[in-house]
């Protein structure tokens, strides 16, 4: 089980360190946009990785709600907190690269919007679970505000879409990228993928102990009242 | 029947309550107002710049208003455990769910009709026509419906201020875009059709939430 629980360490750790010698040594320099463009190699796992986290969380959310499992809420809570984290990247990295594309730190492109709108419903899925006293509830809200979340967000890109005029896109058709840049970002993809995997299983294995050391607090109060 | 003869008093009390306390409309339009005379301060417009920021300006009033008296309606229901005394008598949880929707969207568009009549006079834009009505009733309903559901969650937790509008405003936006927008097109002599894709998110916006909020909403009132 610990020697597991290593590999899963040591493997986006591994993964990480070649990611960033291919971001920077290996992937050629863009010819339009320079060195910058570089940060799509962050930019773009970490924004997909968010929002395949929140459909998850979503899909988990129905099921908690159906079988009121346990086991399936602590996953969904260590899935939103850390996607919490990836979507906070993807719009710190894109704010960085929109600055000298775009000439601007921020426009409310759609892309842009619904990832912002889907970051403020991660935050509410947190604070919701730390305001909410008792337990039990707490992962109901937060069960209804994953499903919530999860219809929301098509409606909110849908909406945002039919108000803007879009920017053509920077990197141009994404499936034309040079062989060698569309490698690095589908390796990008597998190392963040690695990372976020981890910081889940390692966020669920301290609520799971969370969980067994309130169950076993509560039965010693039980005890010693009868 | 009786699940609409249930359905109708439930309404009732609430208009009961709020015809003796009035706290829905007053802390509403109280706000709503105060919200007017600081965006005149906070934005200084000249003639042929309303058109663009006027509708803007009235549904940011419709909306923060709205939470403010929807959370006020909440209030005594949830402050007296009345919500859990309903559900203990065996009312559908629906009906529950429907009534408190229903009486809140009433409130929420006799609010907004009560607000414009400031929204004239300090600011001296007109955006009144009887299709803007129409924009009002359904953005009435699925403020309502996300609203009674996410109320209901907010007064559970330890900051239920804050939560609230966390919980209410990235929800909405869909249906705060679609309202801005097709004021703006009534404003610019646009007429109403149901053909606009503007209305069809409202629509589809308040069809999604009608299904989905009642379901959630008994899950919630479930101990």
């Amino acid at each position: 089980m610990k020697k597991f629980r290593n590999i899963l360490i040591a493997t986006p750790i591994i993964l990480m360190l070649i990611n960033i010698y291919l971001i920077f040594m290996v992937a050629p320099t863009d010819v339009n946009l320079g060195h910058i463009q570089r940060i799509f190699y962050l930019h773009v796992p970490t924004a997909l990785l968010s929002f395949v986290a929140f459909f998850t969380v979503a899909g988990l959310s129905v099921s908690y709600l159906i079988n009121k499992n346990r086991a399936i809420d602590r996953l969904s809570q260590a899935l939103a907190e850390v996607g919490l984290v990836f979507v906070t990247l993807a719009l710190v990295t894109g704010s960085i690269w929109a600055k000298p594309v775009w000439g601007v730190w921020w426009t409310w492109e759609p892309r842009l919007t619904t990832t912002l709108i889907l970051w403020f419903i991660y935050v509410a899925y947190v604070m919701v679970r730390s305001y909410t006293l008792d337990s039990g509830r707490a992962s109901k809200f937060a069960a209804v505000l994953g499903i919530v979340g999860g219809i929301n967000v098509p409606i909110v890109y849908y909406s945002v879409m039919l108000r803007s005029i879009h920017p053509g896109p920077v990197i141009g058709d994404e499936s034309k990228l040079p062989n060698s840049m569309l490698l690095v970002l589908v390796f990008s993809l597998i190392a963040f993928g690695a990372v976020l995997l981890a910081l889940v299983k390692e966020r669920h294995f301290t609520l799971y102990a969370d969980h067994i050391l309130s169950d076993h607090a509560l039965k010693r109060q039980q005890k010693s009242i009868s | 029947m009786k699940l609409l003869s249930t359905f109708l008093l439930l309404v009732q009390k609430d208009f009961i309550l709020e015809w003796r306390t009035k706290e829905f409309i007053t802390a509403s339009l109280v706000f709503g107002i105060l919200i007017v005379v600081v965006l005149n301060f906070g934005i200084r417009l000249t003639n042929n710049q309303w058109e663009a920021a006027g509708p803007g300006i009235l549904w940011v009033c419709f909306v923060l208003s709205g939470i403010i008296g929807v959370g006020r309606a909440f209030q005594n229901d949830l402050d007296n455990e009345a919500l859990t005394g309903i559900d203990l008598l065996g009312v559908s949880r629906d009906v529950i769910f429907f009534s408190k929707a229903a009486s809140c969207m009433i409130f929420v568009f006799i609010m907004q009709l009560l607000l414009i009549v400031p929204f004239i006079a300090l600011l001296g834009f007109n955006p009144f026509s009887i299709s803007l009505l129409i924009v009002m009733l359904l953005f009435s309903l699925g403020f309502s419906v996300v609203s009674a559901l996410f109320v209901l969650i907010a007064h559970q937790t330890k900051s239920k201020d804050v939560i609230m509008y966390v919980l209410i405003l990235p929800v909405i936006l869909p249906i705060l875009i679609s309202s801005v927008e097709l004021t703006r097109e009534l404003i610019l002599g646009y007429q109403l059709t149901f053909t606009n894709h503007w209305i069809g998110v409202l629509a589809g916006f308040d069809l999604v939430y009608l299904v989905i909020c009642p379901w959630l909403f008994g899950i919630i009132l479930e101990e």
